[in-house]
Parts: structure tokens; sequence; C-alpha cells
């Protein structure tokens, strides 16, 4: 599983993203770096959840204002400033969807399919494809999260704790459970 | 909420596409707009806790010069008794009146030094009855508080006592206790008695030898509507003629 090396970060860059928030938090000009540092990884994992690209980008600019607003409530708690944003930004995104400005939408590459095929030890053929992608539309959104972000944005568990708000371990319970359900919606239609 | 759309192999968008979006500078320019209204200060609620501390310390100070007002009258009207029972009032009296005519220091050189303090205490206690004057009004009509004929302070005519029969409270407050200090003819005395009753022996001596004079209820208690037991505002009358 592939490793997103912009969230898992040595303590040496960790310390130097504080010295950012914490320059940040007395001069708002100061956010400069981490907005450059963060823009495309908000941006993709809104995208990720929605159809349109303009609506997309307007929300990614709401969730840095938001940021940017409440940046003297921020407390380092020892994990990626990201993880901030990212909680951020999944509020956002409801609060979108609540507004009807977008629809839960999500995106998925052909070969993300085969490789959970595979994991489901059955043959990635096109009608197994179509079988998934049928049982994926099935899934509760809860359910879907969690293997969009495993399998789809492969991030680790620690990530998904952490822009959950969830533990590791807890993150890895609901992850596996998800990939029961839809190993059950999946093998229904067998 | 429901999963409304999935998108098979949708076209990625390039680094370079997202960057061009970023948009820092207008962000900023907005999220300085956005400033929380002034509610959200703690400023606000700084001020309005002052306000609010300020108020309840000026209705507490209020409240405790009403307090000091009664202990001072009630001080008074002690005083007053003390002086009566010592037939102090009939010294005072003369010297209210020719207050100007008290001997100065030089015509009271010759006086002795018990003739001295006789007459500063004298003053001091004609000074404490003028005191009690301004501060009870002469007739007081008022409805709640123990009074005879409605009359619970200063003046009362003699014809209006004669026919009171009892002493009455405007609030649902029975008075079963009070004292009284008046002049017998021979000498101050107090009667305590029971009930609210004004007994005719009583009020004939308080018209007969009692006319110009200060009369003092004290001590009236009364039990309310709910049992409880209270002590009520002295009356101090003076009796006068028709």
């Amino acid at each position: 599983m592939a490793v997103n090396p912009m969230y898992h970060q040595t303590n040496q860059r960790m310390e130097e993203e504080l010295s950012w928030i914490r320059r940040a938090q007395k001069d708002p000009e100061c956010f400069g770096p981490l907005y450059k540092k963060y823009h495309e990884q908000i941006f993709r994992y809104v995208y990720q959840r929605m159809d349109d690209e303009e609506t997309a980008f307007d929300v990614t600019s709401q969730v840095f204002m938001k940021a940017l607003n409440n940046l003297n409530r921020y407390e380092f708690r020892g994990v990626p400033f990201s993880s901030w944003l990212y909680r951020i930004a999944k509020s956002e995104l409801y609060q979108s969807f609540r507004d009807k400005k977008a629809e839960r939408t999500v995106n998925i590459e052909s070969c993300q399919l085969s490789e959970m095929i595979e994991e489901f030890e059955e043959d990635s053929n096109e009608i197994n494809k179509k079988r998934l992608f049928e049982s994926l539309a099935k899934l509760k959104e809860k359910d879907m999260q969690l293997i969009e972000m495993r399998f789809f944005e492969k991030r680790s568990f620690k990530e998904i704790g952490e822009i959950l708000d969830i533990t590791e371990n807890n993150a890895k319970v609901k992850a596996f459970r998800a990939i029961e359900k839809l190993k059950e919606l999946f093998n229904v239609k067998n | 909420m429901e999963i409304k759309k999935i998108n098979l192999d949708r076209k990625p968008l390039t680094v370079d596409q997202i960057k061009a979006k970023e948009n820092f500078s207008e962000i900023l320019a907005n999220a300085s707009l956005n400033k929380p209204g002034i509610w959200k200060s703690p400023w606000f609620y700084g001020a309005i806790g002052l306000s609010s501390l300020a108020s309840f310390m000026l209705l507490s100070t209020d409240f405790e010069t009403k307090k000091e007002f009664n202990v001072k009258t009630s001080t008074l009207n002690n005083n007053l008794v003390q002086a009566n029972n010592n037939s102090y009032i009939k010294q005072v009296k003369p010297y209210i009146e020719t207050e100007k005519q008290v001997p100065s220091k030089k015509n009271s050189s010759n006086n002795s030094l018990k003739d001295k303090i006789q007459v500063n205490s004298t003053l001091a206690v004609a000074s404490e009855y003028k005191e009690l004057e301004q501060l009870v009004p002469q007739v007081k009509k008022v409805n709640g508080l123990p009074s005879i004929a409605g009359i619970a302070n200063g003046a009362i005519k003699s014809s209006i006592l004669k026919d009171a029969e009892v002493i009455e409270s405007g609030f649902d407050f029975k008075i079963n206790e009070y004292k009284v200090n008046y002049f017998n003819g021979y000498k101050e005395v107090e009667e305590r008695l029971e009930g609210n009753a004004l007994p005719a022996e009583l009020r004939e001596k308080l018209i007969n030898y009692n006319l110009g004079e200060m009369v003092f209820f004290t001590e009236l208690k009364g039990v309310d509507n709910l049992g409880i037991n209270r002590d009520l505002p002295s009356m101090n009358l003076r009796i006068v003629k028709n």
C-alpha cells in the first residue's frame, strides 16, 4: 500500500510547519506557505467526492478561509496540520451537500477496481468490474468514505483515523467492516 | 447521506491546473472581511459583565443604605424612648424651641463641669430628636404599615385616637403584641399589650396626659397568613388637639 509522503512528515518538518502556524496566528499573511503546501491536497480530497470542478475549487477556498479565520483556535496535537484542514474540508463538503450546491460523487479508476477484485480473490474481468461498480453504488456513505480513503486515495489507517477523529485501531476496524459489507454486496450478485 | 453518482475513469486534473486556481490573496482579503461580530468578542462580554456587576453593586449599596436608614431610625427611636423614660423630653423641648438661647461659652464660663455635661448631653438628644422629626413626616397615611386609623407616624388628632379601637395592619398581618410608652399622669410608663386592641382606658390616658407629646408604639409583632411571625415597624405618634 502506497504511503502519502505529504502526510507522514519528519519531526523537523512538523516543527517547521508549527513555526509557520505560529507566525500566521500573529499575521494572516504568513499563512501563504501553508496554503501553498496544502492547497492541492485539500482540493484533490474535495474533488474526489464531488462531480463539479468549479464547485470543488470554491469549497477548497472556503476551507482555507475557515482555517484562516479560526487559526487562533488551532492547537498542535502532534499530528500534521493537514489533519485539521481535512476535518474542515469534510465539514465544508457535507455543508455543500446539504445546501445542494453539490452531489456526493465517488470517482474511481478502472485499475482501482481491479485491485479490489483481486483483494476479493476473484478474476478481474469486465463482468466482475461491473458487479463491483454496482456493489459500490449500494454502499452507505459512511462505509464508502472508508473504502474511498483506504483503497482509492491510499491513505494509511493512522491518517484515516486523524481525518475522521478516531483512533488508528478504530479506523482499521471500521475499514475492515466496510470491506466486509462490500464483499457481501459483491457476493449477493454472484 | 446518499451517494448520487459514481464516475469511472474521470480525467484527472494536472498539478498545473490546480496551481493555476490558487488564490491566496483573495482568501486573505475575504478572511479579513469575515471578522466575527462584536458579540463574539471577549471585550463585548467583558463590558456586559462589568456593567452587570456595577448594577448589582449599585443595587446592593442602595439596599444597604435603606437598611442603614432603618437602623438609624430605630436607634433614634430607642434613644428617644430612653430619653422619654428619663423625663428628658421635658428637658429637651425647651432646648429645641430655644436652641439659639443656649448659653454661649462666654456666658457659661461660670457653670460647673457637671452643668456643662448636662447641657451637652441634652443638646445631643435634642439634635437627635430634631433629626427624627425631619425623618418622620408630620402626617403619614399609609397602606400596609401598622397604623391607627391609617396614621402610622406623625400627628394624630385626639378625636381620631378616641374612636380608634385597634392598631390596623393593611397587609395580611394580624398584630398580636405591641409595647407602648406614654405618660400616665404620674410617670412615664412602658406597657406591653397582647392583641391589636387599643383599650379605652389606654386611649383615655393617652389623650388626657400626652397631648402634644410623642407616644411610641414599639416591638409590634404580627403573624402573617402563612403563620410566620413578623416584626413590624414601630409607630411614633404625636397626639394633637382637634
